[in-house]
């Protein structure tokens, strides 16, 4: 179990990007979403141990980070895989692996650790590519070496951020499945832009925005909230009173066409089931947050 | 594997497969190797024999700059290259501390500096051997300069890279931050010690070698600028570990600390965690607003690391201690030094004690026990002083190494008080020595001689003690301060060469008074007065040598390695002053001497071929000394030494090469003390014969000259004039005759002086001395030239022999009148330009009268012989002239003259430029 609470960091320049964060993590997947800015990296830089907080407690299983004692133990547990991860090109997959086994001081001997290495190549479906040179991968052979890496020690926590950005479908599949695969004993944080990652993963999900945790629940609770809300209609149309556009996309006709949120009836406007997609965009519109392009659903 | 081995291979790995570092190690073999390769094409050529030490010399003049660069890149490029590839933030993630993380990474990063550092080491082991043979090849001077400077430097400036790469976060900033550091810290630490009279220097990297050895191996060899000649000539004598060590050390310290200082800085800034600072408010309409936010980013980014482990702090703790103690350890040897300078600058501005007065003189002299086995001796001597005077004695003085102690001191009879300051022993006895009457007294000695070498370089030496301390201990500022803390101790008995002195040995008697003088030249530069007297005493020794030594003394005494016989005892005894007893060796072989009757030749077994090349007629017996001065005996008693400078045991031991590159070409090669006689290595080292006359004429000099030893002032012109009478006497008389030629103009006045007191005067001891003997031996004859010199030599008298009473000697020998001429050009240094002026050829009835003047342009006595030819044969006369009054000369002749010439013969001591004057020739037109 970890545990944070009250999280906030004010950067040196006056940058307010946590603002009391708290939040309990269990074994299994938690996706967190938020806009560019919001503090998602933040978040997990404190999560990490790689940022101190300007204030709140983080509890790792009962270790507190804030005793210099306990941090060593602390990061022994946690497996991170960053968003602008690349490994040491000079290494082949296996040698790097073996690499970071060895700076974790994982307590293998040289036979079991090359086995270990080796199920962890075949798991990421790198073991063609062991003997290659990780300078030579692809992106997504890198980001699967990298969740190698971080779970070469068997943390008790997994921290991913934004491990599909550039991947092309078939690497995202097969990236979720991995990251799911390992969320069976363990936390994994799943932190990313791409709604579509954290539905298809995470029982969990968390937005951030504005330096706070906006929503933590079920995804279901985030698709409930938009639920009988979202409407379609052209994107020429005027946005009725106290309607948010959630976003535009494409219609069938080659047109342009708006969803927006609105309790009650639209006139000229088609109701919508809502999509997990949707559901985050019009709970990000209703806060008053401005997704950014990266953020904006795919299509609009 | 554990987790250091896993940094290792890791290390060795990515590095390896990294472009960059292979790049830069080739560079780094390739430059660093270079000069042992260029060594190796050009060994044929080479003007010198150079041997192993050369070789490694030569590498490591280049070595110390390239290894700092290298392991400076290499080691900020790993840090920063981590950081730079994204790999860090996992990395970060080590559940080690900060500390293990950081050093583990330093010890990796030797694995690959060091075996890149042996590389253009082994490549000098492979020149030498390959040029040389395998033989040749010395493990002492590539180890020990690799081990204690080349390693430092790589295990220093690694850490100290990776300390800044870690703090700087980047190649740039580690580079500006490097600088500051470099620069900064020990600005500061010698602002904060200049009050305390300390000052660090420097001069880890020598960098001054290295760009002097840059333009030695890019400047073709000129003899007119032998500075940047390549290749450097470096003793081969065997190394002395514990002397460089102190050197290399003291060089080390300070940077060392730096280093282990920044290191331990970076354990608090590895940045795993990056801290939280209190941010700072600045309002939207700040003035300053873009300066404060860059202000709070920097405080940010170089803040140290929240909730350091233990082990960090005690990492840093222990390497802020190690730093401090590395600076403790600087300030406590600069403190040492200064307190042996302060006791003797102290001492040289007393002027105490009172000397030895002239009539108590030495005895017999008796030293006995142990030299050695390291560096210390054991000495008993017992000394007896003779009361020669009329009045009693009761005060003696005496010099006797700084570093020998004196364990106990007394008189067979009555009382006797010593007191010891600096080198110099203040001895009392009581009751006072009688006229007529002795006293024996025995000195137990023990400790370990040696030569303190508080300066740097030959300025000092140059001013003197007294003039350098005094600045250093008056400085003004802190550059007005010297480095104490590079001065090092050259132990008068080490492997590379056994020296002991006199007051090694003994207690000498002082006559000289120990008060500083004024210099002549310089009057605010005050000198220490040297002996000037000398005494004979009757000498006796018997010392245990250390194993493995040749040793020798200037009584005749040997001990070899080589030879049959129990090891070690060197017993002689001899007629010799207490001041000239010394005892000298070292690892030598001995040249064979098939006759049995020649000197034993020893010489540093890489250098037998040259030993046996320049001193090799005198291992096979000599008769060229009987042919050169009658009566001084054979050679059997002699022991000629290889002799390695004092030089060789710095660091800054080229200056040793340069000194001698720049030495007066005709100088001795050898010196002579009694049956002692040393040639300096870097003459035997030379490809071309030495020639043997001036070795048998300085052997010859340096016998006579033990006859009777000279005042310091008039040594240089005894020796000299011994010398080359020697020479002259072996046919060996300049090309010139008497006269001096070849002048360069405007440098004239450098001969126009009286025998200078000092040997580098080249040009006059080289050049004019040579005719002035000439024209003496010319005006007064060889042989009663030769007995006014056995006439003062073999005078019974303690006094040292002085250029006043030699002169008086010549004057009383000479038939000639001779007294103008002592006078004009010993005396006042003059020396005459006389010139045929108005001669004229006069036809009168059956014969011809030439008449003329012989004028000289300078001051002294001209006294030249005036030849007029004819076609039928020549005639003579003698002219006189001084620099106001020309001499008039004719000739009467009934046949036609050819010529009027001014001393053909050159039997007349002047200059002659190149202007002429000195012949007129008859051209048919009378005047």
């Amino acid at each position: 179990m970890i545990e944070l609470e009250g999280i906030a960091k004010t950067y040196a320049d006056g940058f307010e990007a946590l603002k009391g964060v708290s939040i309990s993590l269990d074994r299994g997947m938690f996706g967190l979403l938020g806009p560019n800015g919001a503090g998602k990296t933040t978040f997990l830089s404190i999560l990490v141990l790689a940022l101190e907080p300007s204030a709140g407690r983080r509890i790792y299983d009962g270790l507190d980070a804030a005793s210099r004692r306990t941090r060593a133990e602390i990061r022994r547990r946690i497996g991170f895989l960053p968003q602008d991860y690349h490994p040491i090109g000079h290494l082949t997959g296996r040698e790097y692996l073996n690499h970071c086994a060895r700076l974790r001081e994982v307590p293998l001997g040289r036979a079991a650790l090359r086995r270990r290495i080796a199920e962890l190549l075949e798991g990421v479906g790198l073991e063609r590519a062991a003997d290659r040179r990780s300078g030579e991968y692809s992106g997504g052979m890198r980001r699967r070496l990298g969740i190698a890496q971080a779970l070469i020690h068997s943390p008790r926590l997994l921290v991913v951020d934004e491990p599909t950005a550039g991947l092309d479908p078939e690497e995202r599949i097969r990236f979720r499945m991995l990251v799911t695969a390992a969320a069976t004993d363990m936390t994994v944080l799943l932190s990313t832009h791409i709604v579509e990652d954290v539905e298809a993963t995470c029982p969990r999900l968390g937005v951030i925005g504005r330096g706070r945790l906006l929503f933590d629940g079920a995804p279901t609770e985030l698709l409930r909230r938009a639920n009988g809300r979202l409407w379609q209609m052209p994107a020429e149309a005027p946005l009725p009173d106290g309607a948010v556009e959630v976003t535009r996309r494409a219609d069938r006709e080659g047109g342009i066409e708006r969803i927006i949120y609105k309790d009650g009836d639209v006139p000229g406007a088609v109701p919508r089931p809502p999509t997990l997609e949707e559901s985050y965009g019009a709970f990000l519109a209703l806060q008053g947050i401005e997704a950014a392009p990266a953020d904006l659903p795919e299509g609009a | 594997m554990s987790v250091t081995a896993a940094f290792i291979t890791h290390e060795i790995r990515t590095q390896w497969r990294s472009l960059r570092f292979r790049v830069l190690a080739a560079a780094y073999v390739l430059a660093g190797g270079f000069p042992a390769g260029l060594l190796y094409v050009r060994h044929h050529s080479a003007k010198l024999t150079v041997g192993g030490a050369t070789y490694a010399a030569e590498v490591f003049f280049l070595l110390p700059v390239f290894t700092a660069v290298v392991s400076l890149l290499i080691s900020v490029d790993a840090v920063t290259r981590e950081q730079d590839e994204g790999s860090w933030s996992t990395a970060s993630l080590a559940g080690m501390s900060s500390a293990g993380y950081l050093l583990r990474r330093w010890l990796a990063l030797q694995a690959v500096l060091l075996p890149l550092t042996v590389v253009p080491v082994a490549a000098a082991g492979i020149a030498t051997a390959a040029a040389l043979g395998p033989g040749a090849v010395t493990w002492s001077p590539l180890l020990g300069p690799w081990l204690m400077h080349v390693v430092p430097i790589a295990l220093a400036h690694s850490a100290l890279g990776l300390g800044l790469g870690t703090i700087a976060g980047g190649m740039i900033n580690a580079v500006l931050l490097g600088g500051l550091v470099l620069w900064l810290v020990p600005t500061l630490i010698n602002s904060v010690l200049a009050h305390f009279g300390i000052h660090f220097w420097g001069g880890w990297l020598e960098t001054g070698w290295f760009s002097l050895a840059v333009r030695r191996i890019t400047t073709p060899y000129s003899a007119a600028d032998p500075w940047p000649a390549f290749p450097q000539e470096m003793s081969e004598s065997p190394w002395d570990w514990r002397v460089a060590a102190e050197q290399y050390l003291s060089l080390a310290a300070l940077p060392m600390a730096l280093a282990v200082a920044t290191l331990g800085f970076a354990v608090r800034h590895l940045r795993r965690t990056r801290p939280d600072v209190r941010p700072l408010r600045i309002g939207p309409g700040h003035p300053l607003r873009n300066f404060l936010l860059i202000v709070a980013r920097l405080r940010e980014r170089y803040t140290s690391d929240p909730r350091p482990s233990r082990s960090d702090l005690l990492t840093l703790g222990a390497a802020l201690l190690l730093a401090l103690g590395g600076l403790a350890l600087l300030v406590e040897r600069a403190e040492h030094y200064q307190h042996l300078g302060e006791a003797r600058f102290a001492m040289e501005t007393t002027g105490k004690p009172d000397p030895t007065p002239n009539d108590v003189v030495p005895g017999r002299w008796r030293v006995e026990g142990t030299l050695g086995p390291d560096r210390g001796i054991d000495l008993t001597v017992t000394a007896e002083m003779l009361n020669h005077g009329t009045v009693p004695r009761g005060h003696l003085a005496f010099t006797l190494n700084a570093h020998v102690r004196v364990e106990t001191a007394a008189a067979r009879e009555g009382t006797l008080r010593v007191s010891r300051h600096w080198d110099r022993l203040s001895v009392d006895v009581s009751p006072p020595i009688p006229p007529g009457g002795s006293r024996e007294m025995r000195f137990r000695l023990r400790g370990e001689p040696a030569e303190d070498r508080m300066f740097a370089g030959y300025t000092a030496a140059y001013w003197g003690f007294h003039k350098t301390f005094g600045d250093h201990l008056h400085a003004k500022f802190p550059r007005d301060l010297a480095d104490l803390s590079q001065a090092y101790q050259v132990p008068a008995l080490s492997p590379r060469r056994i020296d002991l002195q006199a007051a090694d040995l003994t207690p000498v008697p002082r006559y000289q008074t120990w008060k500083l003088y004024p210099d002549e030249e310089m009057p605010s530069l005050l000198r220490m007065p040297e002996e000037v007297f000398f005494p004979l005493a009757d000498v006796s020794l018997d010392l245990a040598a250390p194993p493995g030594f040749l040793v020798a003394d200037p009584c005749g005494g040997l001990v070899s390695p080589a030879r049959p016989g129990p090891p070690g005892h060197l017993t002689s005894h001899c007629r010799l002053a207490v001041a000239d007893l010394t005892v000298a060796g070292g690892h030598y072989l001995e040249l064979p001497r098939p006759g049995g009757t020649g000197a034993t030749v020893a010489v540093l077994p890489f250098h037998a071929a040259l030993g046996e090349l320049h001193l090799g007629f005198l291992a096979n017996g000599t008769s060229r000394l009987d042919e050169a001065w009658p009566g001084l005996g054979d050679l059997r008693q002699t022991v000629v030494l290889e002799w390695p400078s004092a030089d060789a045991f710095g660091l800054d031991a080229g200056i040793a090469a340069y000194s001698n590159r720049w030495a007066d070409p005709g100088r001795a090669h050898i010196t002579v003390q009694g049956e002692l006689v040393r040639m300096t290595e870097l003459d035997m080292i030379r490809n071309e014969t030495l020639n043997p006359d001036t070795l048998v004429a300085e052997l010859v000099a340096g016998r006579l000259a033990r006859r009777r030893p000279a005042a310091p002032n008039d040594a240089q012109l005894v020796r000299m004039l011994l010398r080359n009478l020697v020479l002259q006497r072996m046919g060996k008389v300049p090309d010139g005759g008497a006269v001096v030629m070849g002048i360069r103009t405007g440098t004239e006045a450098m001969l126009s002086i009286p025998p200078p007191e000092h040997s580098y005067a080249m040009s006059y001891w080289n050049n004019r001395f040579p005719a002035l003997v000439t024209a003496l031996r010319y005006r007064m004859g060889e042989e009663a030239l030769r007995g006014a010199v056995e006439d003062v030599l073999s005078r019974a008298d303690a006094k040292p022999l002085t250029r006043q009473e030699l002169y008086a000697a010549i004057e009383k020998h000479s038939e000639a009148p001779i007294g103008r001429m002592i006078q004009d050009f010993f005396v006042e240094g003059y020396l005459p330009q006389p010139i045929l002026e108005g001669v004229e050829f006069h036809h009168s009835g059956e014969g011809w009268r030439v008449t003329g003047r012989m004028r000289n342009q300078t001051q002294g006595e001209a006294l030249c012989k005036i030849v007029l030819t004819t076609d039928l044969g020549r005639l003579q006369t003698t002219a006189r002239a001084d620099g106001k009054q020309p001499g008039d000369f004719s000739f009467s002749t009934p046949r036609r003259p050819q010529a009027v010439m001014l001393d053909p013969d050159r039997e007349c001591h002047r200059l002659v430029r190149s202007a002429g004057g000195d012949r007129v020739f008859f051209d048919g037109v009378e005047r």
